[in-house]
Order: structure tokens, then C-alpha cells, then sequence
């Protein structure tokens, strides 16, 4: 398709959709903005709507066919987000974050007012010559001093990855040590019938953990039935898990979908007012 | 058949789901119904720390969430403190306009009973740690640059200074950013974290659920629309209800295309085969 003719498209389908709006709201009277809630019709907000529109209207376009409406909103949407995370991190982190409380203490220094929380934070100062060696890595000459930076920030990032590895997955293998027999002792609240149920579950899941770690074990041959059998059953496993997987990932799209879908017929056109 | 139909199809339905009412039934899990005891459980002078850390890209599944929470810490009376992050600024907004929103019907001031952190820079989970310890030396002040050390403007932060504070972290996000709370801070301090993930992360978060990490969790928009059956909100004020409805004929219509698809793809190799 052609620049021209995606124009078309593109006129074409806002002409539909103004010509839709008129003629819902014709035919849903009650849902006219002027009488549903006057109060939210901010210029603004409806100046929002309608860009917020257009951009959904042409991400949409795709699933027609890859077109220039389309191609050109996805650039303005990457442009977007790179200029506001650049701004985002020079505003919130660099100077926020950074130079202001450097400058401050540096001030308080020179003038003679400091405390250790002002030297605290005029060494600042430190930390972003330290942080500026990183750009060290443009030059061949001095690139080994951007290795003291890269050193001393993997070895700071592997320390608390440990410790974060530990705290939060060890309790991961100590959960899979369950009770496979839940006898009254155990759970004197639970009647027998919710105990053995219990028990079934305690079961199956050892069942699957162990299949599950056998399939990924390649030490010997699986030539037997017998060895081979738990690491189908293992793969079986994994494929019921991979479907709830691309299950919950087909229902978070759709919902996207539907808020997308909501945002048409709800900020932009006004055909529904609550849900 | 071409593809688009069935897009087009399944766009049109989407919209008539919208006009119509769909009836719907929601049978809250039991991941979700662990998070509203331990809510229902919390002493009153403890305060929920709301990390907001979500977009526009999630609205659809995390606002539900995050508003279905609100409305039942605010119901209790518990203090409320959203915190956001300098890379998601998206998720500081959201979870402003949001907490303020539910606070009309419940009478919430700013600064009172809720307030909204100045946002907190990631650094490996550094920041927890430091969080944990001192809240009001690692954030000095609120997202309109209101000291936390001012009694007269934030006087609730004056009772919540370290992690002890804190009766429950509930974590709302895309995915599994929760766990930096499990690594730093349930983990070391035994503070209740909870977390309200997009069903596409729920799958993996649930095994944290399972191991007792997790106090509870809210998976998805369904997530939210089983919070809102079990705190029997009124029909206006269930945000999620309406999206689970659409979703429930989105996902009938999928299946119906998945069955027709096979059946037709069957149907042309089975002449092949014989």
C-alpha cells in the first residue's frame, strides 16, 4: 500500500467512525456527553481522547496490513518514550537525585554551615566522577578505567543477587518438602475426607516435581521403559503448565483489548458511561 | 479463511459486549481469598505500602487491582502509602489519581490517610533494604516535595518510619518485580508481601503463593473482579466486573474458532492419510 492510498484509508475509516458517533448518539440520546456528565468536558480532556483515539485507531490499522499510518505512529510512540525516559532520568535522578543535594552541600561547606549530613552529600561529587568513567569504554586508550567502575558495580550487583537468590528461592525448595501423609496430628482442623484430599495433593505435586527434574536430567540413557516413563510423564507435565501459560497470556491480551475497546466507546465516543 | 474476518468478528463482539449486560459469575480463588483475610486480619495500626508500579501498557488489569485493594484497606480504616519508582513514572500518576479517586467515597485526606512517596530509584534491591530501615531517610519526602518529617502536612508518616510500620506490601505490576520484596524485605523482615500481577506473569508468581511468599494474590482482571465479589461492592463501584463479562465471551468465541479450526484441519487431511 502506497502513502497516498494509506491516507485514504486512514480519512476514510475517522470519516466511519465520526459518522458511527453521530449516529449512536442519535440513537442513544441518554448517553450524550452534554447530559451525561458536564462536568468532565474539559477542552482538554476531549482533545486527550481524540489524540489518545487516533494513535489506538492507528496501532489497530495493522492488523489490516502493515501500512504508513500505522509505521508512522509506532515512531512517534518509540520517539515518545525515549525523549521522556531521557528526561525522566536527568529530572528525577540526576538532579534530584545528584546534583542537588551535591550542590547544597557543597554550599553549606563553603559557607561554613556543613554537618555530616552535608559532607555526605557534597561526596556526591564522587560518585559521578566515578559513575562518568563508565564512558571510559570510547576510548581504547583508557578503557581500563572503565573496569574499576564495571568491576566495583557487578561485584556490589552479584553480593545482593546472592543474598537475594537465597532469601527468595531457597524458600522455594523448602516448600516442595511437604507431608505426603496428613494425619490428625497435623491438621486436627481438617475432617478426614479434606485430609486425604490433602494428602492426594501433597502427593501429586511430589509426583510432578520429580518427573519434572528427571526429564532434565541427562546423565544416562533412557532406554528402558521403566527409565524413560517419568521423563514423559514429565514433558506431559510441562505441556499442561505450558498451556495454562499461553492461556493467561491469551486473557492479558484480550483484556488490553477490551480496555483499548473501552477507552473507544467510553472516553473517546461516549456510547457507555460506567461499567 | 481470511484472518482479519475473525479479528474483525472478534472485535465486533468485544463491542457488543459492551452495550449489552452479560451475566457473570465470579467464584473468588483461593489465592485471592488468602489476601483478603490477611487485609481483613491486619491490626488497624499498621499501614499498607501500595507499590504502584504500573502504565498504561497494564491499566486494563492493574487499576481493577489496585482500586479492588483500596477500597478494602480504606473500608478498615488502615493508613495508605503508595510508593512509585523513577523508571515508571506512569505507575507515581496512576496510582495517585486512583487512590484519590477511592478516597471520595471514603472520606481519605491527603497527608491524613494516604499519601504518595516522592518515587524511589532502583538499585538492585538496595533501595528495599534502606527503605526497610528508614523510610524517611531513604525517600525525605512526598511527590509534591512535602518534607515527611512535616507533622503539620503529612502527620500519618510521623507513626511510619521503618518496615515495622508496615502491615502489608502489596506489590501491583506487570510481573515479577514483587520478588526484589520477597529477596529484601519478607524474607528478611517477615513483612507480608502481596502481590497483583497481569495473568500473563500469574502462572510463575503462583509457586511463590504456594510456598507461603506470597500472603495472597491477585491474578489478572479476574483477580480483582473475585476482590470485588468478596468485599461485595456495590454494582458502580466494581471497575473489574465488566471486563471479566467481556472477557468470559472473548475467550467462548476463541475457543469456538480453536475447535473449528482443528475440526477443519482434520477434515482436510483426513482424505490424505487414507
Amino acid at each position: 500500500m502506497n502513502a497516498r492510498r494509506a491516507i485514504l484509508v486512514g480519512i476514510l475509516v475517522l470519516v466511519a467512525v465520526g459518522i458511527a458517533t453521530l449516529v449512536l448518539l442519535e440513537r442513544f440520546p441518554q448517553y450524550d456527553p452534554r447530559r451525561v456528565q458536564p462536568e468532565s468536558m474539559k477542552p482538554l480532556d476531549r482533545v486527550g481522547a481524540w489524540v489518545g483515539a487516533l494513535c489506538v485507531i492507528a496501532i489497530f490499522s495493522f492488523i489490516y496490513r502493515e501500512n504508513p499510518f500505522y509505521r508512522t505512529f509506532e515512531h512517534i510512540l518509540l520517539g515518545v518514550s525515549i525523549g521522556f525516559g531521557t528526561a525522566l532520568i536527568i529530572r528525577q535522578v540526576l538532579y534530584e537525585q545528584w546534583w542537588e543535594p551535591m550542590r547544597l552541600g557543597i554550599e553549606a561547606i563553603v559557607y561554613g554551615r556543613s554537618s555530616p549530613e552535608h559532607i555526605w552529600d557534597a561526596c556526591l561529587i564522587f560518585s559521578g566522577f566515578f559513575g562518568l568513567l563508565w564512558y571510559f569504554q570510547y576510548s581504547k586508550k583508557y578503557l581500563w578505567l572503565s573496569r574499576i567502575t564495571i568491576g566495583v558495580t557487578a561485584g556490589a550487583a552479584a553480593g545482593l543477587g546472592i543474598k537475594r537468590v537465597i532469601l527468595q528461592d531457597v524458600p522455594q525448595i523448602t516448600s516442595t518438602f511437604k507431608n505426603i501423609m496428613i494425619h490428625p496430628g497435623l491438621a486436627p482442623h481438617l475432617n478426614e475426607a479434606a485430609r486425604w484430599a490433602a494428602s492426594a495433593k501433597s502427593f501429586l505435586f511430589l509426583i510432578i516435581v520429580c518427573c519434572v527434574l528427571y526429564y532434565f536430567f541427562f546423565s544416562f540413557r533412557r532406554d528402558t521403559p521403566l527409565a524413560k516413563a517419568p521423563a514423559d510423564m514429565g514433558r506431559f507435565f510441562l505441556m499442561i503448565s505450558f498451556g495454562a501459560f499461553f492461556g493467561n497470556t491469551f486473557m492479558t491480551r484480550v483484556v488490553i483489548l477490551i480496555d483499548r475497546v473501552q477507552f473507544l466507546l467510553h472516553d473517546w465516543l461516549r456510547v457507555i458511561h460506567t461499567w | 479463511m481470511d484472518r482479519r474476518i475473525i479479528y474483525l468478528v472478534f472485535f465486533i463482539l468485544v463491542v457488543i459486549a459492551h452495550l449489552i449486560t452479560l451475566p457473570t459469575r465470579v467464584t473468588p480463588s483461593t489465592v485471592t481469598k488468602r489476601l483478603y483475610e490477611m487485609v481483613e486480619s491486619l491490626p488497624a495500626d499498621k499501614a499498607v505500602l501500595v507499590d504502584s508500579d504500573w502504565g498504561a501498557g497494564i491499566k486494563a488489569e492493574s487499576e481493577g487491582q489496585m482500586r479492588a485493594l483500596l477500597h478494602h484497606a480504606m473500608r478498615r480504616g488502615l493508613k495508605i502509602v503508595i510508593l512509585s519508582w523513577t523508571h515508571n513514572l506512569e505507575g507515581q500518576k496512576f496510582g495517585y489519581d486512583v487512590t484519590a479517586d477511592v478516597a471520595k467515597d471514603y472520606g481519605y485526606r491527603y497527608g491524613e490517610d494516604w499519601c504518595v512517596l516522592a518515587p524511589l530509584t532502583k538499585a538492585s534491591g538496595q533501595e528495599l533494604a534502606g527503605l526497610a530501615k528508614d523510610i524517611h531517610g531513604t525517600l525525605s519526602e512526598d511527590t509534591n516535595g512535602v518534607p515527611l518529617d512535616d507533622a503539620e502536612r503529612l502527620p500519618m508518616m510521623q507513626h511510619i518510619r521503618t518496615i515495622h510500620d508496615i502491615g502489608l506490601v502489596f506489590q501491583v505490576a506487570y510481573g515479577h518485580e514483587g520478588t526484589a520484596w520477597l529477596g529484601f524485605i519478607q524474607g528478611v523482615y517477615g513483612t507480608n508481601v502481596a502481590t497483583a500481577v497481569s495473568a500473563i506473569s500469574s502462572s510463575t508468581a503462583y509457586s511463590y503463593v504456594e510456598s507461603g511468599q506470597f500472603c495472597g494474590m491477585l491474578a489478572g482482571a479476574p483477580g480483582a473482579a473475585e476482590y470485588e465479589e468478596l468485599l461485595g461492592l456495590p454494582k458502580e463501584s466494581r471497575f473489574a466486573r465488566k471486563p471479566v463479562s467481556v472477557l468470559s465471551l472473548a475467550i467462548g468465541y476463541i475457543l469456538l474458532m480453536i475447535v473449528i479450526g482443528n475440526a477443519a484441519y482434520w477434515g482436510s487431511t483426513w482424505g490424505t492419510k487414507r
